[in-house]
């Protein structure tokens, strides 16, 4: 395991987290025995194959769900036996959330949706607005204000979804699959827009199986049937590979 | 073939025909078929680079035999080969190779190995984005980066199914 | 076949709260139409129970004196009658005498006050004979010949009770003292002003006393017959075949139910209204669940015919399990109606059979029953036939989420509440017409109830003897003779009690409507200096002598409206009045002609009161100055108060049918609200999720879903009373116009009552809308189910 620095304390600390579903009368183990240490700024894609947990792990980084066993902290305080109605305060100030679908309430308009988000947590109106303005301009949405979530296709409503989850500048997103089902132009804007919230010091815990996004983090966690099998910083590629050679054995794919 | 007969004297010293039975026995029909000339090519070329050496064996009524034995440069050898990520053309095939043949030495570990590619997979793709950044506007590049991009997902999705059925 | 019955066992079991609300309501209703009939038949109008209890004869047949009957029972009528075809058995018959009833004196006081001058006929009280049932006092005494039990109108109209002394006078003039020994009713007798006597039962030998010539006595014999609807055939045939000489009156028990059940269709017909429309309500409840149920199954039902089922098959089957459920419902409601009945004994139709449960008997239980199911199970069905049009595929999960296409909702100005109420009201103004359907369910069971309530107010304001609809008085009489002075002294005495407002002199004569077909009664009260506050509702009070206002009995007798002149016969003397307005008249059916004192003039009438009407100061309950006044004035023993009469007969098993039907509303107002609380539950539940992670507390989430559950109970019930309102109070009216009373006496609910059912309505509403999100422990995220 890497990453975990003697000071300060990370940003999220899990120990031994286990949660298992109950699927008819049968208990299905999701998360195994998970510890992770998430420091803050680091930006950590999850991968692994269906059915490995990954979305379990996400649920429960975020509160979602309660584990069986295990602890969870946050900024060093235990939050794993935390009621909902504080799980939901801190999730309002501190968490920003995006779920592979069904991120947008379908009744209100974009704008709305986002403008919703921040006045929960507790912006003005004003600034909430300013801020809605800000982000859809990043994301080049501005002029779907207006639309309903129905108006919008797959790539927009994801973008949307990022931007409602961005608008109260929370210090940790939660990503499942933002880029599923995505062409590879907007997950090319979603990246990106991560990478940048990344470098203004976001900390990103990133749900996904797609190994580009993956490599646009600063850490890869492998699960495996509920448990970690792999947790290795992203490095540059070797320097050899870097020469014409290095590029055309990649590049060729006779084989 | 070098590393196959490496691996199958890592396990225990063998007759040339013997080896033959094993890589037919390990890789089973989907394999090409050695030739045992080819095999007998590989082997003498083993020896003389000194990674296996080999000894007679008399025997009434028949030619004599060889039994080759693996040395100390050739476990050297063989555990570069297995630590060392796989590229090129045909990583899938000789990855497998690697696969395959870790469970029966104590060179290598079957996760290990599937991690390490996975993480030198993973690597290459942030290479592969950064390359893409930079040939922003060459639409031909990018068709060709966004090739190997698929490439290396499918290797990493296969990845996963070795993890799956093997570990 | 076996396929059908398995998935909608399965079905069934997976939604054992839907199918129990389904029965429940089903029964429910049943239950409710059927005890309603038989509350309304039976405990409204005890009459039938009655009638049964005192083997009233179904035909009575009084007969003139003939002198071909020189003493004896008239043996040759009644056999002659007995062999007439229907006719079960003929009841002995008995001897009656007439008399002139001219004086009362109350038990104790010294000397008797005059009385109207009226006929009173006794009636020998012969073994074998019907005997009345005794409401006060006790029957004859075999050794008091003097001895009298007085009819219950009859002692109203002279304001007799146990132990008075009538004095009447014989065939020859003389007077003879009776005494009232005790009160009866006897259900197959018209009222004596309808009959036009007072009816009275003694020992025959008092007859002996009154009328010694046997050849001047009548008989009065009954007639039960085997088919009791034949009675009025029956009679005609007892016409023929006597003579019509002979006869000198024949009633049926149609004519006795008709003159006393005249007052009870007012609440009759408003609550079986009710009790329509809370078959409607249920029926639409009903449906409701179905379809909310079907529209979250759409899933299952697309997936059932992608696997072979045809869209027929599909909506057999929902049909099916619909009606299975409703049947239940109404057998369940029926068997508990039919307990109910016979567990409660006095209300309900006593230990009658199933079959009396419903007036009309087993044909209409029947047809109730079938009525409830038919309308209950069409209104399950009509949702299967749209389940059966769900596309065959199976919704993907993931790339679209369902029901997006619509635009957006515009806040407007509902953005500046905070943000809880916001996303609630949100969901509402977004999905407008799905809440209406949900509000139009929700406003039936509102329109009855508003029915109902107003039922409860209206009867409250008409029965209440402080004069809901009329101003509350007393009536007041002399017990003793006026002393020389005149009445000075008594009114005077009567006036300066601080809860009289006005004393009024009066006076009750009968009257002949123009024809002599009918009577009806002219009340003089008041003069034309101080004229009585009538209840004038329609034209003007009156002004002068001669005028008069009539309630609408007697209009509907006389053929007249406001602002005709009238002729009536009073003793034989035609008068002309002029009818300048309509009030409202609880008493005797309305069939009254209020007038002022001095209008009576003419030689015959009488020259002073006999009764003073005291009108109270507001707010005096009139059975408290019946009991105070006469000690408060130091007029003990020297006046006699009496109450007004109202209309109905038996408030309280009224009351207890509209508690009851508000109890069934309030049932199908409940599984209404369960419907919408669910579905729209099952709607949010993404958004729920969502908002969950958003950050939304489970209290606020609850307030989220509360919202849409409240807005549609307030509106459901801001309509219902809208629309029931207005009906009701034409409905009332009408039904008031109907028995006599007269149109003018509904009475809403107060706008308390309104307040409470909108409060207890979103109450109700909001917390089980909020229900499932505080209980049900938070979902995974994702109805996709994906990576859980």
């Amino acid at each position: 395991m890497t990453g975990s620095e003697p000071t300060p304390p990370p940003l999220l600390a899990a120990d031994d987290l286990v949660r298992s579903h109950l699927s008819g009368s049968t208990l299905i183990p999701a998360v195994r025995g998970v510890s992770l240490r998430i420091d803050r700024g680091e930006f950590v894609a999850v991968t692994g194959p269906s059915g490995a947990g990954k979305t379990t792990l996400l649920h429960l980084l975020g509160g979602l769900l309660r584990p069986d066993e295990g602890e969870l902290r946050l900024d060093g305080r235990r939050v794993d036996r935390l009621r909902e109605a504080a799980w939901a305060r801190l999730r309002r100030r501190r968490y920003g959330i995006v779920f592979q679908s069904g991120n947008l309430l379908s009744d209100f308009s974009v704008a709305d949706n986002i403008e919703l988000t921040a006045v929960l947590a507790g912006m003005s109106t004003r600034t909430a607005r300013e801020r809605r303005q800000e982000l859809l301009a990043d994301l080049g949405l501005a002029h779907k204000a207006t639309a309903g979530p129905g108006e919008l296709s797959g790539g927009e409503r994801q973008r949307v979804a990022l931007a409602r989850a961005l608008v109260n500048r929370p210090e940790l997103l939660l990503a499942d699959e933002p880029t599923g089902n995505l062409d590879s132009r907007s997950t090319r804007d979603v990246l990106a827009l991560l990478s940048r919230y990344h470098e203004q010091g976001t900390t990103i815990v990133l749900v996904t199986h797609d190994a580009r996004a993956a490599s646009t983090a600063d850490r890869v966690v492998s699960l495996f049937d509920g448990r970690i099998a792999d947790d290795a910083r992203v490095e540059e590629p070797p320097a050899a590979w870097r020469s014409a050679t290095g590029i055309r054995d990649v590049i060729d794919f006779g084989g | 073939m070098r590393h196959q007969l490496l691996a199958l004297l890592a396990r225990q010293p063998a007759y040339g025909y013997q080896l033959k039975q094993g890589l037919e026995q390990t890789f089973g029909a989907a394999y090409p078929q050695p030739n045992i000339g080819q095999i007998y090519v590989t082997l003498s070329r083993l020896e003389k680079s000194g990674l296996i050496r080999g000894t007679e064996v008399t025997q009434e009524g028949k030619p004599d035999k060889k039994v080759y034995e693996i040395t100390e440069k050739g476990t050297e050898e063989l555990a570069g080969w297995f630590e060392a990520p796989t590229e090129g053309p045909r990583v899938r095939d000789e990855f497998f190779m690697k696969l395959i043949l870790a469970e029966d030495t104590d060179l290598a570990d079957r996760l290990t190995l599937i991690n390490n590619q996975r993480r030198h997979c993973i690597n290459m793709m942030r290479g592969l984005n950064k390359l893409a950044a930079t040939e922003r506007g060459n639409r031909t590049s990018l068709l060709l980066i966004e090739g190997a991009v698929l490439h290396l997902q499918a290797d990493l999705d296969w990845l996963e199914r070795c993890q799956e059925e093997l570990i | 076949m076996r396929a059908l019955l398995r998935w909608i066992r399965a079905d069934l079991r997976s939604h054992r709260l839907h199918a129990l609300l389904i029965v429940l309501a089903t029964g429910g209703t049943a239950a409710a139409l059927l005890l309603a009939g038989s509350l309304l038949g039976a405990a409204a109008d005890p009459w039938q129970r009655e009638f049964r209890a005192a083997g009233s004869p179904d035909v009575r047949i009084d007969l003139r004196p003939s002198a071909a009957a020189a003493g004896g029972s008239d043996e040759p009528s009644a056999e002659l009658l007995a062999r007439e075809p229907g006719v079960v058995a003929v009841s002995p018959p008995q001897h009656t005498a007439e008399t002139t009833l001219v004086g009362r004196r109350p038990d104790g006081a010294p000397t008797a006050g005059g009385t109207d001058r009226t006929t009173l006929v006794l009636r020998a009280d012969t073994p074998g004979a019907a005997r009345p049932l005794l409401r006060s006092g006790a029957w004859l005494d075999p050794a008091d010949v003097h001895g009298i039990v007085l009819e219950q109108s009859a002692a109203d109209a002279v304001w007799a009770h146990p132990g008075d002394r009538l004095t009447v006078l014989d065939s020859h003039g003389a007077p003879v003292e009776l005494r009232v020994l005790g009160i009866a009713d006897s259900p197959d007798q018209l009222p004596s002003q309808a009959a036009g006597y007072d009816l009275g039962w003694t020992l025959p030998a008092t007859l002996d006393l009154v009328q010694p010539d046997p050849a001047a006595r009548g008989l009065t014999l009954g007639l039960h017959l085997a088919h009791p609807s034949d009675a009025a055939y029956t009679a005609q045939r007892v016409v023929s075949v006597l003579g019509p000489e002979r006869v000198s009156r024949i009633t049926t028990w149609l004519d006795a139910r008709a003159a006393r059940q005249q007052d009870n269709r007012l609440a009759g017909l408003l609550l079986g209204l009710s009790g329509l429309a809370a078959l409607l309500a249920a029926a639409l409840a009903v449906a409701g669940t179905a379809g909310a149920r079907i529209k979250a199954r759409t899933g299952d039902i697309a997936l059932l015919k992608a696997i072979g089922f045809t869209a027929a098959q599909v909506a057999w089957m929902f049909i099916t399990e619909q009606l299975l459920l409703a049947v239940t419902g109404v057998l369940l409601g029926a068997g508990g109606a039919a307990i109910a009945a016979r567990a409660v004994p006095a209300p309900g139709g006593g230990t009658d059979a199933l079959h009396q449960l419903v007036p009309g008997g087993t044909a209409a239980t029947g047809a109730v029953m079938a009525a409830a199911l038919v309308a209950i199970g069409a209104a399950a069905a009509l949702p299967a036939l749209r389940a059966a049009r769900v596309a065959p595929v199976p919704p993907t999960d993931g790339t679209r989420p369902p029901a997006m296409a619509a635009r957006p909702v515009r806040l407007g100005l509902v953005r500046r509440l905070p943000p809880t109420l916001v996303l609630g009201l949100g969901g509402v103004l977004r999905r407008r017409s799905g809440l209406a359907g949900s509000a139009v369910r929700l406003t039936v069971p509102v329109v009855a109830a508003t029915l109902a309530l107003s039922t409860w107010s209206t009867l409250d304001a008409v029965t209440r003897p402080d004069g809901g609809v009329t101003v509350p008085s007393v009536t007041a009489r002399r017990t003793t003779p006026a002393p020389s002075g005149g009445d000075a002294q008594l009114t005077g005495a009567l006036a300066a009690d601080p809860a009289v407002r006005g004393v009024y002199p009066g006076s009750e004569i009968q009257a002949l409507a123009p024809g002599q077909s009918a009577t009806l009664t002219l009340r003089a009260v008041g003069t034309t200096d101080a004229p009585y506050p009538f209840s004038v509702v329609e034209g003007r009070a009156i002004r002068a002598t001669d005028e008069a206002v009539a309630g609408q009995g007697a209009l509907d007798l006389l053929g007249a409206r406001v602002g005709q002149w009238v002729r009536i016969t009073t003793g034989g003397t035609p008068r002309i009045l002029h009818i300048v307005g309509r009030d409202l008249e609880p008493e005797h059916g309305g069939r009254v002609l209020s007038t002022g004192f001095d209008t009576l003039d003419r030689p015959g009438d009488p020259t002073g009161p006999d009764f003073w009407q005291l009108a109270l100061c507001p707010g005096h309950d009139p059975a408290e100055v019946q009991r105070d006044l006469p000690t408060r004035a130091g007029l003990t023993g020297q006046v006699e108060l009496r109450l007004p009469t109202g209309p109905v007969t038996r408030p309280g098993a009224l009351r207890a049918s509209v508690v009851g039907l508000l109890l069934l509303l309030a049932l199908i107002g409940l599984v209404d609200l369960l419907t919408m609380a669910a579905a729209g539950f099952h709607e949010r539940r993404r958004d729920i999720g969502l908002l969950r992670a958003i950050g939304l507390t489970p209290g606020q989430s609850a307030v989220v879903l509360a919202v849409r559950g409240t807005a549609i109970a307030l509106a459901a019930v801001a309509v219902g009373s809208a629309v029931g309102i207005p009906l009701v109070r034409r409905l009332i009216d009408r039904q008031g116009h109907l028995g006599g009373i007269g149109a003018g006496i509904a009475r809403a609910p107060s706008a308390w009552t309104f307040l409470a059912m909108a409060a207890t309505c979103a109450t109700v509403a909001a917390v089980l809308c909020a229900l499932p999100v505080l209980r049900v422990p938070p979902p995974t995220r994702g109805p996709d189910g994906a990576g859980r």
